[in-house]
């Protein structure tokens, strides 16, 4: 073996706690990065595993294409795979249930139904344009007792629903639109099928309020429709947003392109919720920002593992300059030195990054494992947790970026110390001398003002700072890293308590059931539901829209002013100016049923008898805005309106009246009854749509009114209770006695429950990877500053010989952290607090809280830091605190 | 009057077969003012000698009375605190602090004891030490001869009882060296400056009062100097 390689190793071996540090370093730095991407890899899996059971696996879909041109799709060299479907329309079958009275057909083919998101219960998918896949929930609400085997008998037909084609667009198809007053299916083909099986309801089973969906086989040879849609799985998913046009255009397609000059989703479609995880770029402001967070996140954790491995080498190298001069004094070349540094760092890197890769793997494999029963709560077709993906590309990727930081961490400081002179490095008298340009007096000045408030021993403190400003500001740095992360997470994790906390508690209510059907059947469901024991409070809420333009000196300045701000953003729901220096408003009419109408009343002190009359009709207006747009918080009352003053309502230009009276302007005058901030249960609050609570009695008396000037919105009973699930039971059973069938609903104590799950799931991984993070931190500043203060020992013994006392000596070091604390608390805080601000902002439209910060976490970093850094002082200094004087001046003098 | 006063010291390294006496029952003392040379072979104990008179080594027994102050029977805070005001320090090395500049460097004794500085002193002696353009330039801008002058300058600062310098020329060439023992006599002359300087050479032994001759630990003659 070569001399220089054995002297490498050797010293090594000798250096045991130094050679120890750098390893530790370079395992942490590798086991984070790695750790990272690990997660990151699995997280992506999961959720990518997770989207494609909600909404299949397919990433744009092309509509009412004619089937003429489907092949050129299906052949098409971007395309991997394609499936056809089609839908067959709106049946009637004979259920028993009259107001969700209809099949929605939709025929696939068998790839449609080997990447649809279909979970078989029974039976088999159909293999025919003759049988029929059916869901329990169908089976149950129609009362027809259907099971495998049996036939039944479909009349497919159009819907005659008023304003047909406006309807069906609003809602995205005809199978979305509510069941209309009167409404009857007008039958063109009847058919009859076999069911074969039955399928887990569909994920949009739900959002059709008239009918099933239902599944047959789409069989190219005998076609159901002359347009198919085409849904496809494209080899490049990453760039499928301009491919999709592409394909589209080479098949000879027309694409409708919507307002954003996108395609339109009637012509093309994406998978909105899987290609985001696929790298594609998605239009999910969600995923986005999550990926916004995780890069910086990534960023943040590969700089610091850089600066840890540099560090570690710096000083490794640093330390034996002299050692180096010594080999070029007896004629080693620098490139021979060179390759000492090298063999080194090829040694430590053969080490610590295999180290650092195991320890990743097994960490993460931990805390997956460790997680697996959140994930599995959290993300339910994710059983087994989130599955621990060892990707080759992260371990390959991991090996080079460690290996490159290692290699340029030792590069640099080695070709320093090859180009000093032999003698120069020989007779350095400290690590003061090996910058190349002289240090200059100047730059170690320091105000006379530390000597008054530190004393000398301050002074000296920082001037020992100020000597290596590389080495400090690494030392700084990776404090510096530390912090930043620290407050930011404890800002992101304070937001979006905040946030939960704010919407839960504006969520006033346990239970809210979904009443899609006809609302005279609703309204009287809900009077039951009041009457049941196990409620304590419900809402019956309807709501109707109108046009409300008050004059100028109505709306109150601060609104006014508000608003000439916000008008420039294109926000939606926002009160648009009209000529004379007046906004247009939305003003939103709601009955809440009768039971908690007296009840909210009663909570404001008002005799309900006098809001009962449709001739006279009084309203209670809730108007305090409370909005929170760009960062800036707005919080006024829109309107100047007191008790006795009225408020003229006008149509809505965009709204075609049921009975129109040839276009003649419909009006609606209402008086405010009380002005309040207080809602009633089941309605949130205010945002830049006014709102008048008004009795049912009112409501219902001027409904024909109502009618002429906006719609009127079937809504939901919102539901206060001590033991929801007793509720939930309550009125299954009500409802299977009633009407029949079944409704959805959602509780707060699930959604809670998720929710919980979520932040749980998040601080655990934050945190986890803060410990790390701050582990990395602490072993740049122990490696550092251990470092730091045995160079100086030889200095230390001086001071000592001329009178330093143990005392002082402590002083120094204490005055050394506190800097080294204070300047990375100075720079990163506040860069820290910056973070929290974007974070901040992101939170934009979605909350209304004011700016805050983690305060708790801030003190917890200041002490933190202070901590570390004097803890590591103190040890460091103890241990060179008792050397004889005398013998370390000796030691190291040539 | 007497300023030094050692009384059977014995400094010993090691225990049983190994054990080395570097310093075997040694008594004599100092009077004020005077300038005392200690000479002999390597190894013969005298820096060690000069280090324990220094405070910055302690003997195995026998007392040291510096000033009428027992130095042996002070604690590490006492010891440095004795240090700064009563001894001065001058090495074959140097041992400037880096960060310092020079005039730093030369008041740091005083700066230790957040004591004033007597402005006239400090500038008399960068006056005599021929370092008044260079007040502000830290050690390494200077060259050898130079920073031994900062050094001696530190040592007087502070009109301490004892000068103790360990082969301040050692490091030197002979005109840088000569300038130096010219200075320290200076001192010795003009301040009645107390003065002890182990040396290798004898020519600057012969500028002393008196030459203390050591030997395998033990003083082997002690003679003053005709001059």
């Amino acid at each position: 073996m070569n001399i220089l390689t054995r002297y490498t190793l050797k010293y090594l071996r000798l250096n045991k706690k130094r050679t120890a540090v750098t390893i530790l370093g370079v395992v942490l730095s590798a086991a984070l990065i790695c750790g990272v991407l690990l997660l990151g890899v699995s997280f992506q899996k999961v959720m990518i595993d997770h989207e494609i059971f909600m909404s299949g696996n397919w990433h744009a879909q092309f509509h009412a294409v004619p089937y003429t041109k489907a092949n050129a799709i299906t052949v098409n060299s971007a395309v991997q795979t394609a499936m056809l479907s089609a839908s067959l329309g709106s049946a009637a079958y004979g259920s028993h249930n009259i107001v969700r009275p209809y099949l929605y057909v939709t025929a696939y083919d068998a790839l449609s139904f080997q990447n649809q998101s279909i979970q078989l219960i029974s039976g088999r998918l159909p293999q025919n344009a003759d049988e029929l896949l059916i869901s329990p929930v169908m089976v149950a609400d129609s009362g027809l007792g259907l099971q495998p085997g049996f036939t039944v008998h479909l009349a497919f037909g159009q819907r005659n629903i008023p304003n047909y084609d406006e309807m069906v667009k609003a809602w995205g198809g005809e199978a979305y639109v509510a069941l209309q007053d009167g409404e009857t299916l007008i039958p063109s083909v009847s058919k009859t099928y076999t069911v074969v099986g039955m399928m887990a309801p569909l994920s949009d089973e739900t959002s059709m309020p008239a009918a099933f969906p239902a599944l047959t086989y789409l069989d190219p040879a005998q076609l159901p429709a002359d347009n198919v849609d085409i849904a496809i799985l494209a080899h490049e998913p990453r760039s499928i947003n301009t491919s999709a046009l592409e394909i589209a255009k080479s098949a000879g397609l027309e694409v409708i392109t919507g307002p954003d000059g996108q395609p339109a989703k009637e012509s093309i479609s994406f998978n909105e919720r899987l290609l985001p995880w696929m790298g594609g770029s998605g239009r999910s402001n969600y995923v986005r920002f999550f990926l916004v967070i995780l890069a910086t996140l990534i960023a943040l954790i590969v700089s610091g593992s850089a600066l840890v491995i540099y560090n570690a080498f710096a000083i490794s190298i640093g330390e034996r300059k002299k050692q180096f001069g010594m080999f070029a004094s007896v004629g080693t070349t620098a490139a021979q030195i060179l390759r000492i540094v090298l063999t080194e760092a090829g040694a430590i890197a053969a080490i610590g990054i295999p180290l650092g890769i195991l320890g990743a793997i097994a960490g993460v494999g931990i805390l997956l494992k460790l997680t697996q029963g959140i994930v599995s709560q959290l993300i339910l077709d994710a059983e087994q947790g989130m599955p621990l993906v060892i990707s080759p590309l992260v371990i390959a990727v991991t090996v080079l970026f460690s290996a490159a930081t290692i290699l340029f961490s030792a590069w640099v400081p080695a070709r320093r110390a090859s180009r000093v002179s032999p003698i120069d490095a020989i007779r350095q008298s400290g690590e003061i001398q090996q910058g190349t340009p002289r240090l200059e007096g100047t730059r170690l000045r320091t105000s006379p003002l530390i000597r008054r408030m530190f004393g000398f021993e301050g002074e000296l403190a920082l001037k020992s700072l100020k000597r290596d400003r590389k080495k400090y500001l690494t030392t700084v740095l990776s404090l510096m890293i530390s912090i930043i992360l620290f407050v930011a997470f404890n800002a992101l994790t304070l937001y979006t308590n905040t946030t939960q906390t704010m919407a839960v508690k504006a969520m006033n209510f346990d239970l809210m059931i979904h009443l899609d059907y006809r609302q005279s059947h609703a309204k009287n469901f809900a009077d039951l539901v009041s009457q049941l024991s196990e409620v304590q409070r419900v809402s019956y809420r309807r709501s109707h829209y109108s046009l409300y333009i008050p004059p100028r000196a109505v709306i109150t300045d601060p609104a006014y002013q508000a608003l000439q701000e916000l008008n420039s953003l294109k926000l939606e729901n926002l009160p648009h100016a009209v000529e004379g220096g007046a906004y247009a408003f939305v003003l939103e009419v709601n009955a809440v049923g009768p039971a908690e109408f007296a009840h909210y009343a009663a909570q404001l002190g008002l005799d309900v008898k006098q809001y009962s009359d449709p001739s006279a009709p009084l309203g209670i207006l809730v108007n305090h805005t409370n909005l929170r747009q760009n960062g800036k918080l707005y919080n006024f009352d829109l309107f100047n309106l007191k008790p006795g003053d009225t408020m003229t309502v006008s149509r809505i230009p965009e709204y075609t009246a049921l009975q129109t009276e040839n276009g003649t302007p419909a009006n609606m005058t209402w008086t405010v009854g009380a002005v309040t901030q207080e809602t009633p249960l089941g309605l949130m609050g205010v945002t830049l749509v006014p709102q008048l609570i008004v009795s049912d009695a009112v409501f219902d008396g001027l409904s024909d009114q109502l009618l002429q000037v906006g719609p009127i919105n079937p809504g939901n009973m919102m539901i206060k209770s001590d033991n929801p699930d007793a509720v939930l039971a309550a009125i299954e059973r009500l409802y299977t006695a009633t009407v029949g069938g079944n409704f959805s609903y959602q509780s707060m104590k699930e959604f809670n429950r998720s929710k919980n799950l979520q932040t749980l799931m998040i601080n655990l991984f934050f945190y986890g990877f803060l410990t790390l993070i701050t582990l990395i931190g602490v072993t740049n500043i122990v490696n550092t500053l251990d470092t730091n203060i045995k160079l100086r020992r030889r200095e230390f013994a001086m001071l000592r010989s001329v009178g330093l006392t143990p005392g002082g000596f402590r002083r120094i070091l204490r005055y050394e952290s506190l800097f080294y604390g204070l300047t990375a608390l100075l720079y990163g805080l506040p860069l820290g607090i910056a973070l929290s601000v974007v974070i901040y902002l992101q939170f934009d439209g979605v909350s209304t809280f004011a700016f805050t910060l983690p305060w708790g976490a801030i003190v917890g970093c200041i002490t933190g830091v202070l901590a570390i850094v004097f803890v590591t002082m103190m040890i460091s200094g103890a241990m060179i605190r008792n050397d004889n004087i005398v013998d370390t001046i000796k030691e190291e003098n040539v | 009057m007497e300023i030094l006063k050692v009384h059977n010291l014995s400094k010993v390294y090691g225990t049983g077969d190994t054990q080395i006496k570097a310093i075997d029952g040694v008594s004599f003392s100092v009077e004020k003012g005077e300038f005392v040379a200690i000479v002999g072979p390597s190894g013969s104990g005298k820096s060690t000698l000069l280090h324990i008179l220094g405070g910055v080594d302690t003997p195995s027994s026998g007392q040291v009375l510096v000033d009428g102050t027992d130095i042996c029977a002070l604690d590490q805070t006492k010891l440095a605190i004795f240090r700064r005001r009563k001894i001065g320090l001058i090495y074959q090395f140097y041992n400037l602090i880096p960060i310092l500049n020079i005039e730093e460097n030369i008041t740091l004794p005083l700066l230790l004891d957040e004591r004033s500085l007597d402005e006239s002193r400090l500038k008399e002696i960068i006056t005599t030490l021929g370092l008044a353009d260079r007040v502000r330039h830290l050690p390494n801008q200077l060259s050898g001869g130079q920073q031994q002058r900062v050094s001696i300058g530190r040592a007087l600062i502070n009109t301490p009882a004892l000068v103790l310098a360990d082969e301040p020329t050692g490091n030197l060439d002979s005109s840088n060296a000569k300038e130096i023992i010219a200075l320290l006599k200076l001192s010795n002359q003009r301040y009645q400056q107390t003065l002890i300087v182990v040396t290798h050479d004898r020519d600057i032994a012969l500028q002393a009062d008196r030459i203390i001759t050591f030997g395998d630990g033990r003083i082997m003659r002690d003679e003053a100097v005709q001059s």
